[in-house]
Formats: structure tokens, sequence, C-alpha cells
């Protein structure tokens, strides 16, 4: 990646810019960074539903998305996610590689982030009622999935036997928000927000694709945001538990069982470098890692399974559904499962890297997965090269894994019944 | 070889139809400067076959099977090609449908090695007692987990309400008794009559060299005796009205559905009916508008056509509280759109917003592979598919709308 142009536009604004011919379209995404809180989740995906609604020179839906139509499809999202302890509200372009469309597209997003439909100090009030509505249907469906729900509960549990002031556990919250805060937002408290966050927060934009770094930069300089110094946010940190044993928590679904039970079980840990940590989670979760060659082939307990690391968190869970009758074999043969990667062959360690080399090498062939990847190294302050990560990759031990299981401890066991 | 070496009209890109000896089509599409490569053999063999005919008698195929074979056709006996193809560090995965089997790899090296694999797996299966035994317990577990799933619910309450007591209305993985029916003899007798070379196609795409995959591929053989396909008689049920299950949802999730009894099969007919939904409801239209600015949408309304062996409908899907009214407001919008025709103004836009969509999807290896395969299944390529959205029509766009979305095909499935 030794052609990604980096432009400082202004403290706290940087362009980061990718040229590369293969792609047919160029791909153009805003990550604004703040705070996570249950406030400012609840308000930022409201302010992500309101200004999706349009803007001043396309105010309503239609005529926003005919507009985006007659630009070949370019497709455009709004949306908010979390990053270990931080809210990121993200806004996406992606549209066909015709020289004719990349003005136009650079002043949708101006539009759209500096040019929000408003009345004096507050948004209008039908964009925020049917954003308001919107939201709190997103977030009483985060319950509809019941594995997504079962592993924001099992964080949720994790989080809540955090110390109080470690900054980690806000990574429980929901990037959707709760509706208990979603009912205290107003249309101008909205809009002062949104005023703060577009003129305070850091803000790094990506863009990908066949136009070059200059050519971005000419359409990005037409966006006039305000020139003034912008927040800093420290690294998050690792979760902090004081439980001695793990706690076991069984909920039901609903007044009707589920035909499977989902099961999560989280662990904290407080050593390895994120190379290590992957290579853990890839030797547990791989296609041919140990869980899936274990819990699912050897036992027949699940049909799926799989594990998810948090290297900046601390944090390592294994998600399974099973029947209910099998919860506790299977929490037993998970256990066994992680702790047996501490002695992992040098067979399954080489294959894990070299899928994962295989994972990292492959990364610039899509626009969305190389601009996560950039994002995702300046957020933890690592050398933005799939090359440079492949060698962190490679460097991997078997002490290394050994060194996370170690420091392993389950902390919470979680089945939603 | 027979080969027809063609250049897209929309993206540029060149598509390899190799028609072999043996009989497989193989689609080859190269994408220099990516690092992915692709491969997918793709079996006409789905869920919505029910019978074959072998040497005069028939064979009835459990409802399953071809899912069944999905999970064990990795197996060998002294191996397992997933394994394999993992050591090599490649992704592996399977899918099956109503009309299809699929089985794909990506990599990052080493691709035609892997392909010659993949190959290997499909001409030859293995199925022993023991192994067919274990995978009951899993297949059965996913059955299950599918309950679970709302958006999973929906389509299959819709199917039963559409087609019931076809194949359709079973679930593709088939149902715990279905399951416990299959037997390592049915797999073979059913992969004897389906998995022939005139029923296969392999799709590859990456920094390729057409000709050195297309002869991979030429050089495997197949022993499989074929069997001839019978097809289900399929008739649409009458009734109409809409199924509800308690499922503890915040919001309802809603299909409705639209059989296509006269539907001939092509990528023409198939971008028209797509194009006529965007006009009528897609996220520029004033419909969609009107209903979430009355709370009764948040997202746009979502598109699929669903091809069976013998029968093609379409699917919309969403969630709301008053699906009969978004239901009803559809139709009605359609009925308007019969009367007055589309705009050549609209057409136009949604002629440029799907070619944008085309020139997308050249992006991802992985999007090109699936939309070959969906397409190789009715015998067409990439090319017929760009060539249909180039030169779609004003009056056909219109023709189509006078046919599609009438109240008499329409079916409602709700999950509450």
């Amino acid at each position: 990646m030794s052609n990604l142009r980096t432009f400082q536009i202004s403290e706290g604004i940087n362009l980061h810019c990718l040229k590369d011919s293969k792609f047919t379209t160029n791909s153009v995404t805003f990550f604004i960074r703040t705070n996570l809180t249950n406030e400012t989740a609840s308000k930022a995906a409201l302010l992500a539903r309101v200004l999706k609604s349009g803007c001043t020179e396309y105010p309503t839906v239609s005529l926003f998305n005919r507009h985006l139509q007659e630009l070949y499809g370019c497709s455009m999202d709004i949306f908010t996610f979390k990053k270990d302890c931080r809210l990121i509200l993200c806004l996406n372009f992606v549209f066909a590689s015709k020289t004719v469309l990349m003005p136009k597209v650079f002043s949708v997003a101006g539009n759209t982030l500096l040019s929000p439909k408003k009345f004096l100090n507050r948004f209008m009030e039908a964009d925020f009622s049917n954003g308001v509505y919107a939201q709190s249907k997103a977030i009483r469906s985060l319950k509809d999935n019941k594995i997504q729900y079962a592993i924001f509960r099992l964080y949720e549990e994790m989080c809540r036997d955090a110390e109080y002031n470690d900054v980690s556990r806000s990574f429980g919250i929901s990037a959707d928000g709760s509706l208990k805060e979603l009912s205290l937002v107003t249309p101008s408290i909205l809009y002062s927000f949104y005023n703060s966050v577009i003129t305070s927060e850091p803000i790094d934009v990506y863009c990908i694709g066949p136009a070059s770094g200059d050519e971005f930069k000419a359409c990005f300089d037409k966006i006039p945001f305000l020139d003034m110094a912008r927040k800093k946010y420290q690294p998050c940190g690792r979760l902090q538990c004081a439980n001695s044993q793990a706690r076991i928590i069984n909920e039901p679904y609903s007044i009707t069982p589920l035909n499977q039970s989902v099961l999560c079980i989280g662990y904290t840990f407080s050593k390895g470098s994120v190379y290590a940590c992957e290579v853990l989670n890839e030797i547990l979760s791989g296609s041919s890692g140990l869980l899936f060659n274990t819990v699912r082939q050897k036992e027949g307990l699940c049909y799926s399974i799989f594990s998810n690391i948090l290297p900046n968190t601390g944090v390592l869970s294994v998600c399974c559904q099973t029947d209910g009758k099998n919860i506790n074999r299977a929490c037993q043969v998970i256990n066994s499962c992680v702790k047996s990667a501490a002695s992992c062959t040098y067979e399954q360690l080489k294959t894990a890297k070299e899928s994962l080399c295989a994972k990292y090498s492959l990364i610039t062939d899509s626009q969305q997965e190389t601009t996560g990847f950039l994002f995702s190294c300046r957020l933890n302050s690592i050398i933005p090269d799939t090359d440079e990560y492949i060698r962190g990759i490679k460097s991997v031990s078997e002490n290394d894994i050994s060194g996370i299981i170690s420091s392993l401890k389950e902390q919470v066991i979680y089945s939603l019944n | 070889m027979d080969v027809i070496k063609e250049k897209c009209p929309i993206s540029g890109a060149y598509i390899y139809v190799y028609t072999l000896p043996t009989g497989i089509k193989c689609y080859i599409i190269p994408k220099s400067g990516f690092k992915t490569y692709m491969a997918m053999a793709v079996v006409k063999f789905g869920s919505g076959d029910i019978m074959f005919k072998q040497d005069g008698s028939f064979t009835e195929i459990p409802s399953g099977t071809a899912h069944f074979i999905e999970h064990k056709l990795f197996d060998k006996k002294d191996k397992s090609i997933f394994t394999e193809l993992s050591k090599n560090g490649a992704a592996v995965n399977a899918f099956t449908d109503f009309v299809k089997t699929a089985y794909y790899f990506s990599c990052y090296d080493g691709f035609y090695s892997n392909l010659r694999l993949l190959m290997d797996m499909i001409k030859e299966p293995y199925f022993d007692k023991n192994g067919v035994e274990n995978e009951k317990s899993i297949i059965k577990s996913e059955i299950n987990m599918y309950k679970d799933i709302p958006e999973r619910a929906v389509f299959s309450n819709l199917t039963k309400l559409m087609y019931p007591s076809t194949a359709l209305s079973c679930e593709i993985a088939g149902s715990e008794k279905s399951v416990e029916k299959i037997t390592p003899e049915i797999l073979y007798a059913c992969y004897n009559a389906f998995y022939t070379p005139e029923n296969i196609s392999i799709i590859c795409s990456g920094d390729i060299e057409p000709e050195k995959a297309a002869l991979i591929v030429q050089e495997t053989d197949f022993t499989s005796k074929g069997g001839e396909r019978i097809k289900e008689d399929i008739t649409p049920n009458k009734i109409n009205d809409y199924v509800s299950k308690h499922f503890n949802v915040s919001e309802p999730f809603f299909n409705i559905g639209f059989n296509h009894e006269c539907f001939e099969i092509c990528p023409e007919n198939t971008y028209a009916l797509k194009m006529v939904f965007d006009i009528l409801s897609g996220d520029g239209s004033k419909l969609y508008e009107r209903l979430i600015n009355k709370q009764i949408l948040t997202e746009p309304l979502g598109f699929s056509l669903v091809f069976a062996p013998n029968s093609v409908f379409s699917v919309i899907s969403g969630r709301s509280q008053k699906p009969s009214y978004t239901a009803n407001s559809f139709i009605k919008t359609s009925s308007l759109l019969r009367n007055t025709g589309a705009g050549d103004k609209a057409v136009k836009r949604i002629k440029k917003m799907y070619a944008g969509r085309i020139i997308r999807g050249y992006n991802s290896i992985d999007a090109i592979i699936n939309a070959q395969a969906d397409l190789a299944v009715q015998g067409f390529s990439l090319l017929d598919a760009e060539n249909a959205v180039a030169n779609i029509t004003s009056d056909k766009i219109n023709l189509t709308a006078s046919e599609a979305f009438k109240r008499q095909n329409a079916y409602l499935s709700v999950i509450k």
C-alpha cells in the first residue's frame, strides 16, 4: 500500500487516498469518531437516519434517491457502528468510475453532511419523527436476531462486571443506543449534537478507486468543513473484570422456548499482541479450526460455531447454537478446545497463519475491506500496510498463543433458551 | 474444446464460454489485477427435484437429499477435500437451493491445483453408513436452527401457502423426519442420476489463463449414468390469504409472493420484472416515500425472483406494523402503472441504475461467480444479462408491468 496518500486537510480532518486501477468503481467513506455512551449512540444513530432523509438540495426521499439513481445507481449509506470503546458515524458512497460522476458525488456528500434540512436551529419535525420511529424499531429489533442478541447480552454482562471507571466497558453498549435515551432527544437537541459532531470530532475520509489522490482531493476541497482543531482520542485499553469465577446466566427468549439454544462464553485476557490474538482466533474458529472440528464434526453438538476476538479490548467470545439439553456438554467441550489451543501443534499454527496471511493478502481486492483495514490501523496506530501486517502474523509463535491462553479468564457463560 | 469469447457491453469484461467434449460448460471471467481466485461447481440438482427415472424405473427423492449430498460430497474414503482445500489456504463452502447445488472455493494461490481438487471432489462420491449417520445430527441441528430465524420462517410459510404439498413447500434441508430416511444408497442413486457432465457448470474468475482452467475441467471423467428428471406438476394454491405464526418479533416480517405462471426464463424477462419492481417501489419511488412518511415502512422493500423446477415466483420482503396495507398499496400502485405506463425518463434512470449495479458487480470476484452461477443453471451467461440490460426498452418494461404483480397472483405471509 505504498501508494496510499494522506492529506491533512486541517487538524483532525484527514483525507486518505489509494489509487487502484483494477476497480470499476470509486468508493468514498467518511468516518466521524465520537465517544461511545448510551446518549451519543442514540443521538448518532438517529442523526444518521435524519441525514439519510435528504438535504436542502434534494429535500425528499424520492428526489434524493432518484438523484443517486441518475448517478449510475451510486450507492449511499449512513450508519453508526462501534469500534472497541468508540462510536463511529459512517457515510459511504460507491459509484461507477466515470469522470463526470466524481464531482457530483462529492457534492451530494457535502450537502448530506453540511446542508441538512433544518428550520432555525432544529431539524425538520417530519424527518425527525420518521427517524425516531425507525430508530426505535431498530433498537427493539436487536432481539429478533437471536445470535446477535445473545452476543450483545454477553458483552453487556461482561461489561457490568468491569471496573466502574474502565473506559473499555463502554464496548458493551449497543451502537443503536437505547429507547430511554432516544425518548429524551428533540429536534433542537439533535441539531445541537449534529453541530458539535460535525465541527469538533475527528474525521477520516478514505477514497479508493481508479481516480488519483489529486482528483479525490480536488473534489474533497470543495466541501466547506470548518477549519478548526478537533478532539483527540486515546486508545481504549483492555477490559478489567473482577470476577473470581465465571457467572452463569440462563435467559428465556420468550414464553415459547427456542428450537435451539444460543450459547455464548466470554473470556478476558491480558496478554498478547494484535497479531497473536488474530492467530489464536483462527486456530479456534477457522474453517478447519479446533471448534469446528471438535464441537461440530467430532461431537455433533451443533451446526454452526464461531469465536470472535477483540484484541484491543482483551475479549474472546465463543458462540454456538445447540439443543438445550446439550448446553453443559457444549460448555465443557468448548472450554477444553480453547485451553487446548495453548498446546497447538506446529501444523495447526502454520495452517492458521497461512489462512490469515491469505486473508490479509486478499483484502486489497475489496474497497470496503481495504477501507476497514486502513481505518482500523489508524485507530490502533498500526502502519497501514497489509504486507507489514502479514509480517506481524508470520512472527507469531506457539509461546505467543500459550501466553494469551495462560492469561485467559472465563467470565460469563450466557445462554438464551 | 469449443470456446466463445465475448466482450460484455456494459462492464467491458471478457467472458469465455467453453463447451467441453464431456458436456460440461465452463464459464471463465478473467479479472487481471485481482489477487483472489475463485471457482464454483454448479450442479443442476436442488431441493425442488423430487423424482427421477433410470433404467425404466422411477425413484422418489426424500426431501433434503440434494442438501445432504452437499454436506457429504467433501468426504472421501481416506480424506476430506474440505480439509485439503483449507490446508491449501482456500476458503471453502457450498449451498443448495431449489434448482442447484453449488460447491466453491476462493484462494490466494494454488488456484489450478485447488480446481483439480474441486473437480476430484464432484466426480466421485463416498457415502458410508457411519458418515451418513453422523451427518444426520448436524443437519437436524441446522434444520432446527433455521426454525428460529424469522426471515426463513416467513419465506417458508409463503411457499407452503403458494405451493402446498409440493417440494417447494419443504425446507431445502428437509425435515428431521425426511433426513432420517436418507441412506448411502439413496445418496448414490441421486448422485448417479444428477451429477452428470451435462448437469454441471464450472465457473472461474480471477487472474486466470482461461484455457489452462478449461483443460483441468476437461480432464475430469464422470462415471455417472444419468437419470431423467421428472418434474413435479406445480399448481399454485387458489387461496391467497395470509398465514401468520406467532414468533414474538418486535415488528412483523412479511413476504408478498407473486406467482408468474407464464414466465419464460431469460435475462430480458428477469431484468424487466426487476426494473418494474424498482419503478413501483424502489427507494426512489413515490410509493416508498409515502409509506415512509406514513411510518408504515422504514427501509425499502426487498425483491427476489425465485426459480424452481416448473415455477417462477417473486418475493417482496420487508417489515411493517401493517403488512396487509403495504401489500395492498403495492398492488394498487402496480395496477396504476398498468394504466399509465412507466415514463421514458423513469425507464432511462432505472436503466442507468442497473448499468451502475453491473459495473459495481465486477469489483468482486465473489459477485461475478454468484451472478454467473444463477444464470448458468438457466443456460445463460453474464454477457446475455448485460445485453438484456443494455437493450431493454420502455415498451418491454410496460408490457411486463401489464402482466406482473396482479392481485389474483398475490400471496401474503406474515410472521408476528
